[in-house]
């Protein structure tokens, strides 16, 4: 239990997962294509990334970095971490290349977190600073998962004048390895004056399931997942693109537990009745175990469903000449605490190699900057990206919360084609 | 073409190897609130001691302690006796298989002084049989007590002793537990002290005819020992004890370290409780309270101090859990007496004491009785109405105080402490605590500020409400270090009344005791 709480609140710090863009996709130059990518994202609109990276690696986390913190901290902060693997294999079924059936397999490690303010200062720095005061924290959680999804779909092509369509639908399972959440309904501290008591309201709900022996070899949760996504190209000149994945459920063991707390209740400290006893009584009641024992109810072990978080996404590209072009994504992830996020990308073509500006906004964070590398051999049938939206971060990050980079890789063989 | 998937495959597996078990990370935070919160009354704080309240809800300190106390043993007990038999055959002769050669009826007349013990039923001891043999062939040797009985089976017990080697002996020693046994001392008739007993000696039923001679011979010693009676009737003597002034700890003033109080009355008791059933007179010569502290003496000056006082005997009830339904004698000494007695908060008391058992003689008819753990005692009972005045008085105990077991301690960096007293006791308090090592040096002391002030008072001296102190218990790094070093605290506080005479202690006076804590806590994510 006191692990848990402890993952609770530590997770409480980290952030969101913001999912990498599904900014391309293989064409149907090719009979067949194969991709594979990795993202890696960590974000927050008020925590540094010199405060994240100390968090992250076990640094000790002095006063004058934590003061600098807090003094950044929005009423409403964000952030999460998004940790995704990707592969995809396409293979069209006739020559005319009208349809094709797919392959997805993707791994996601998702973190998000908000929390308000006073609940972010709270953890952070304790509640000293609001002696004779409360602190309020209503709406704020958590939500950390780990999961795969194999998919299987159908994609099909017609051509409308100049204008080229492009769908495909897809289904398979999911297979669930982690998932803990707690969500805030309600929260409220008073500390008064010299500590002499505190007065509590707290609404609080959480879910986390056995990760003993649990790893994407061995789940823990099994379910669906199913997704849809449709390509408009006019030839040569722009292209309009919206998909939808992750729909979809797991049903986690029946070792998972909720946890719930809604109580009101003034803490006068441990009662006792003899002043002499003063070793056991003073501290022992005061560990995480005890604490969550008297006041944190579980529901025992359950056997739940929990939705996979739904991601959302319009793609609109641009090609303004042969070289420049400028491709722009919305794109939002349900239930792991982000807000919508854009990402804006202009690129520059210098035949085998394109270099790009990312811009990125929303999510968990604030505005942010990046370059892309592409990379392609002569013949386009092996291409390579590298990129990061979060430069800026790595070069202030004192005074930026992101960081990430992602890589991705595509193969169309000759032979094939 | 190659130089791409070499490039592609190390990325990815570059961005698999950022997902490693990431280290927890620490700081620190501060934290304010309460620890412990503890509402006490007068019997709360003065712990490990009996008050009582009266119909006005007025306490008194009832004290019931024990000065002197006569067990069973000193009454009636059996003494270790030893028996001792011996078989010589004065001929040559053979004996057949299973024939008696030796049967010795025998009276064993217990020493027991002037008293004429009847019945005794043993809560402990033993007998002890010890034989060495010389004879040609194998022997058995049966000892029975006919007057002793358990559960209706008489006591009997057969040993084989082997024959002898050849210019040697063969012997035999075995101890046979007596708990529970009743013994009947009458003989079988009207005698006192006295056991039946028999002993048998036959050959072996198993062996040939064995030829005994001249001089083969057996001894055999009967011992009885460490007979303790769980019961014993009959007639105990004319006694007489006498005890030199003997010092015993007086429990109710141990911790008195200092200062002064009084109080404005008192009663106090000496209870003579008698569970022997026999009749008695009991003398007190003489009862001097000693306080070491100060190292002054202070003798109980009562008229009922050397007078021969006649106690009863108890009586027996019948019922098998509690036997005995004692008498008593109470003396009750005079205030005028008792109050410099008490007041003087003695720590020990020493004390003269004679006693009579059948100082007339065996009026009984021999049916005196003693049960195991029924026996004469005194007591002394005080009852001491809190209205009381104090100047300083201070009560110091020693107690465990060691979180070396309790590791969230270890997080607390330092701080403040405070202790929110809220006083509903006319009395002021001052309060510390001495830390102490394993070594047993004092190492600390906790309190900056240790004033609790007395709740306010009424114009009939009786406290109104509750008043607040806040006591400060600064801890730095080195605060913090010398409380995990400690092992034992020794608390001590200090009482004093206000100046507006006796104030009185009702049970409806409390004090809110609330610690709380304003520290800096390490957090760390790990386990």
């Amino acid at each position: 239990m006191r692990n848990r709480l402890l993952i609770l609140w530590a997770s409480l710090l980290l952030s969101e997962f913001v999912f990498g863009q599904d900014d391309y996709r293989p064409d149907r130059q090719h009979r067949f294509s194969l991709e594979a990518g990795g993202d890696f994202c960590l974000q927050s609109n008020s925590l540094t990334n010199e405060f994240m990276n100390k968090y992250l690696y076990g640094k000790f986390i002095d006063g004058e970095l934590m003061q600098k913190q807090l003094n950044r901290l929005p009423s409403g902060m964000r952030t999460g971490i998004d940790l995704s693997f990707q592969l995809m294999a396409e293979y069209c079924t006739d020559t005319l290349r009208k349809n094709a059936i797919k392959f997805w397999a993707t791994e996601h490690s998702l973190v998000g977190l908000r929390l308000e303010s006073d609940l972010a200062r709270l953890i952070l720095h304790g509640n000293k600073q609001f002696e004779g005061d409360s602190a309020q924290f209503s709406h704020g959680g958590l939500v950390a998962m780990h999961y795969q999804t194999f998919e299987v779909g159908w994609g099909m092509q017609k051509s409308l004048k100049r204008y080229v369509v492009n769908a495909s639908i897809r289904g398979g399972l999911a297979c669930g390895t982690s998932r803990l959440e707690s969500v805030f309904e309600r929260g409220y501290l008073y500390t008064a004056p010299y500590g002499e008591y505190l007065d509590i309201d707290v609404g609080f709900h959480g879910f986390i399931n056995d990760t003993a022996g649990s790893d994407m070899f061995k789940p823990s949760g099994y379910g669906f997942s199913t997704g849809l996504q449709a390509e408009v190209v006019e030839n040569g000149k722009q292209r309009f693109f919206f998909g939808i994945s992750d729909i979809g459920m797991l049903w986690w063991d029946k070792d998972a537990v909720e946890l719930s707390l809604d109580t009101s209740f003034v803490f006068n400290g441990f009662q006792i009745d003899d002043v002499l006893n003063i070793d056991s009584t003073l501290f022992g009641d005061f560990n995480v175990d005890s604490m969550s024992q008297k006041y944190i109810h579980s529901a025992g072990t359950v056997e739940r469903k929990t939705w996979l978080p739904v991601f959302f996404q319009l793609e609109y590209e641009r090609k303004f000449s042969r070289e420049i072009s400028v491709f722009s994504a919305l794109s939002y992830r349900m239930g792991v605490y982000s807000l919508p996020s854009l990402l804006v990308k202009a690129a520059y073509s210098f035949g085998n190699i394109t270099p790009s500006l990312v811009l990125r906004a929303g999510g968990y964070g604030k505005l942010s900057a990046g370059i892309e590398v592409q990379l392609a051999t002569s013949d386009f049938h092996h291409r390579l990206i590298l990129g990061s939206a979060f430069l800026d971060g790595q070069l202030l990050p004192k005074h930026t919360g992101g960081q990430g980079f992602y890589i991705r890789y595509a193969f169309h063989p000759k032979s094939w084609k | 073409m190659r130089t791409f998937l070499i490039i592609g495959i190390v990325s990815l597996f570059a961005l698999t190897a950022c997902r490693k078990e990431l280290d927890n990370p620490n700081w620190d935070t501060n934290i304010l609130g309460p620890l412990i919160d503890a509402n006490l009354g007068f019997d709360d704080i003065i712990a490990d001691t009996l008050f009582v309240a009266d119909a006005d809800h007025k306490l008194s300190l009832v004290y019931n302690g024990s000065v002197y106390k006569m067990e069973i043993d000193s009454l009636a007990s059996l003494p270790d006796t030893s028996l001792q038999y011996k078989l010589s055959l004065p001929l040559f002769i053979n004996i057949p298989p299973g024939q008696l050669v030796y049967l010795r009826n025998e009276i064993v007349d217990f020493n027991v002084g002037d008293a004429e013990l009847r019945y005794l039923r043993i809560k402990s001891g033993k007998i002890r049989f010890q034989i060495k043999g010389y004879l040609p062939g194998d022997v058995q040797c049966k000892y029975s007590i006919p007057s002793a009985s358990i559960n209706g089976a008489v006591f009997q017990v057969t040993e084989n002793l082997s024959e002898a080697p050849a210019g040697g002996y063969s012997e035999i020693e075995a101890d046979y537990d007596m708990s529970g046994y009743t013994f009947d001392l009458t003989g079988g008739g009207v005698t006192t002290n006295q056991l039946n007993t028999r002993i048998e000696i036959r050959t072996s039923t198993t062996e040939d005819t064995v030829q005994f001679n001249y001089g083969d011979s057996l001894r055999m010693i009967i011992s009885y020992i460490d007979i303790v009676p769980e019961y014993a009737r009959g007639y105990f003597g004319y006694q007489q004890f006498f005890s030199v002034p003997e010092k015993t700890g007086l429990s109710l003033f141990e911790k008195v370290v200092g200062g002064e109080a009084s109080f404005e009355h008192l009663s106090l008791f000496i209870t003579m409780r008698n569970g022997f059933g026999v009749d008695a007179n009991c003398l007190i010569t003489s009862m001097t309270g000693y306080n070491s502290r100060d190292n002054t003496t202070t003798p109980l000056s009562s008229e009922l101090i050397g007078k021969m006082i006649n106690i009863n005997s108890a009586s027996e009830t019948g019922n098998p859990e509690n036997p005995v339904e004692p008498s008593e004698y109470v003396l009750v000494i005079e205030e005028s007496a008792a109050l410099p007695f008490i007041s003087a908060f003695p720590d020990s008391i020493e004390y003269g004491f004679q006693m009579q058992v059948n100082p007339m003689g065996n009026i009984s008819g021999g049916n005196d009785f003693v049960y195991y753990g029924y026996g004469m005692e005194i007591m002394l009972n005080a009852e001491i109405p809190l209205s009381l005045q104090a100047d300083g008085f201070t009560l110091r105990d020693t107690v465990e105080f060691d979180f070396t077991n309790t590791p969230e301690t270890a997080k607390i960096r330092e701080g403040d402490f405070y202790l929110i007293a809220d006083n509903g006791f006319p009395i002021d308090a001052e309060v510390q605590l001495f830390l102490i090592n394993a070594e047993g040096e004092q190492i600390a002391t906790l309190f900056l500020t240790n004033k609790i002030e007395h709740a306010d008072l009424d114009q009939n001296g009786k406290a109104i409400g509750q008043k607040r102190s806040i006591l400060h218990i600064p801890a730095d790094r080195l605060q913090i270090a010398d409380i995990r070093d400690a092992r034992t605290a020794v608390v001590q506080a200090s009482f004093s009344t206000p100046d507006a005479g006796f104030v009185t202690i009702y049970d409806s006076y409390s004090i809110r005791l609330k610690l709380t804590g304003d520290f800096t806590y390490g957090i760390s994510n790990e386990e």
